[in-house]
């Protein structure tokens, strides 16, 4: 599948299949069109060539009613959380149940109360989006984003800004809600490290292609320069440090442009 | 110089291709919101809550604006009047200027620049920080959630607010007039009563401030929806609701008062 942005490619000839069940971390450096494939997925998007199946149905081809009907099975934590800052995090967690559910609010208390739980987070219930810290903030927008119990779940950078350890919270309820859940995830990051801890498999992309993949082994065995300086956090390397340019020689010692 | 010339030409060009696009999106924008406004009616403290912020928020400064405007216009009209020994009529100059142009008009600027700027930001914010997106995500749609309440809510409180505008006036000039000048009270209030009529005058009025409910809640929530996901562009965005729609309650003011009141 490939997909452009008027006249800039974002992707071109991914291809890649996610299994049921699986935590499948997404990786590159900024602005390689991780977030762009979550959103082709999801349907946000449509692909400029090729096709996105999710539980095998073609999202492309989907109405705007097929569409909203996959997307209660899907799940999205995205990269600040997005949570509505005008309710608590209570009305927040219980924002799709009161949408989709005829559930009574009894009901959806004791749910709310659970998924807040799940993340550690029930006794903050009461608190605005403004009261939560950046972490808290992240835990809140999960819980909600696994109100409905979500078959796929895709997170957009949920490390990006938490400090060590919002961090491995963060890390792990990915990796245990996904298996309690019965769900497949898909998460997009350029936090190595992390990922490397409770992702399955992983995929590299870099313009737009996959360069990479493997198991958390084989991507911090392998040899490839790219995946090499990624990994390790190399300055200088296949991804170079300097922006293109003239060379320096000339731009200092030369004629001024 | 002929590439200067073409520069220019191509800039007034895009601009024009620009306004055409975005008047055409806002077209669109506009019946996308008719069509989404069943979740507004249907769950009507949705659109309750849209009243109380753009409406009941904005009673202070329409109650103290249309006892000021009232005040002027009983101190101006007697001055005038009473040049020409007619002081009694200020009733009903105070009364018909109010529930003909001025209720509807000051308080849809007043309502622009108080409600219309607050709906503009909070909509252009949420879509920023990825509110409106998370919105879609969940398999709600936005535009039936977020917008169609607030524009209802808007549209609502426009001809309620006017109307208080417009009985603050009245009881501002009657406070100069009668209290403070002196003017006779029963040919205040009795001149007034015979001289305005209900259905040329106040249902006009009424109708007068419908129309810029739904126009200026329109520029506000379009723009809103429209803002660039930056700062800047919230910025930018509150700014052009303020603008375009306090130029278009003075243009359709001028239109409607023509179809309205022609030979009366």
């Amino acid at each position: 599948m490939s997909f452009a942005y008027d006249a800039r490619q974002v992707l071109s000839g991914i291809s890649l299949s996610i299994p049921r069940g699986r935590v499948v971390a997404i990786m590159g450096g900024s602005g390689c069109g991780k977030t762009t494939l979550l959103r082709l997925i999801g349907g946000a998007l449509r692909p400029t060539r090729g096709e996105v199946r999710v539980f095998g149905d073609p999202v492309s081809r989907m109405s705007q009613d097929e569409l909203y009907a996959l997307r209660r099975k899907l799940g999205m934590l995205f990269q600040f959380g997005a949570l509505f800052t005008d309710m608590s995090s209570y009305d927040n967690v219980a924002f799709q149940m009161r949408e989709h559910t005829d559930l009574p609010e009894d009901l959806i208390r004791d749910l709310v109360l659970m998924k807040l739980h799940a993340v550690g987070l029930r006794g903050a219930a009461h608190l605005h989006p403004a009261e939560l810290s950046g972490g808290m903030a992240r835990r809140v927008a999960l819980a909600r984003a696994i109100a409905l119990d979500p078959r796929l779940m895709m997170y957009d950078e949920p490390f990006a800004g938490l400090d060590p350890i919002s961090l491995s919270v963060i890390g792990q309820l990915i990796r245990r809600l996904n298996d309690a859940l019965g769900a497949t995830s898909i998460v997009v990051t350029h936090d190595v490290m992390e990922s490397l801890k409770i992702v399955d498999y992983i995929y590299f992309i870099s313009d737009g292609r996959i360069i990479a993949e493997g198991t958390p082994d084989e991507i911090r065995a392998s040899t490839m320069p790219f995946v090499h300086q990624f990994v390790h956090g190399e300055i200088d390397g296949p991804v170079a440090f300097h922006y293109p340019a003239r060379a320096y020689r000339d731009d200092i010692l030369g004629e001024r442009a | 110089m002929s590439s200067w010339v073409a520069r220019a030409i191509s800039d007034v060009g895009a601009r024009v291709v620009n306004f055409v696009w975005r008047l055409g999106f806002a077209a669109r924008f506009f019946w996308l919101m008719l069509r989404h406004s069943g979740t507004a009616l249907r769950r009507f403290p949705l659109t309750i809550r849209e009243i109380y912020f753009a409406g009941v928020l904005s009673l202070i400064i329409i109650l103290v604006s249309g006892l000021f405007v009232g005040m002027v216009l009983g101190l101006q009209g007697y001055d005038t009047l009473a040049r020409y020994g007619s002081a009694e009529a200020l009733g009903v100059l105070v009364a018909l200027s109010l529930v003909r142009e001025l209720g509807p008009v000051v308080a849809a600027l007043l309502f622009a620049s108080r409600a219309g700027s607050a709906i503009t930001a909070e909509i252009g914010l949420m879509k920023a920080t990825e509110q409106l997106d998370a919105m879609e995500m969940m398999a709600v749609d936005p535009i039936a959630r977020v917008v169609a309440p607030r524009f209802w809510g808007g549209v609502i409180s426009m001809p309620l607010l006017a109307a208080l505008f417009s009985a603050m006036g009245v009881f501002g000039g009657y406070l100069v007039g009668v209290v403070l000048i002196g003017v006779d009270e029963g040919s205040f209030w009795s001149q007034m009563q015979s001289a305005v009529d209900f259905r040329e005058d106040v249902w006009n009025g009424v109708i007068k401030s419908f129309v810029f409910g739904i126009v200026v809640t329109w520029i506000a929530v379009f723009e809103g929806y429209d803002a660039p996901p930056t700062a800047e562009g919230v910025s930018g965005a509150t700014t052009r609701t303020v603008v375009t729609s306090s130029l278009a309650v003075l243009g359709f003011d001028f239109v409607l008062t023509a179809l309205m009141f022609r030979g009366v």
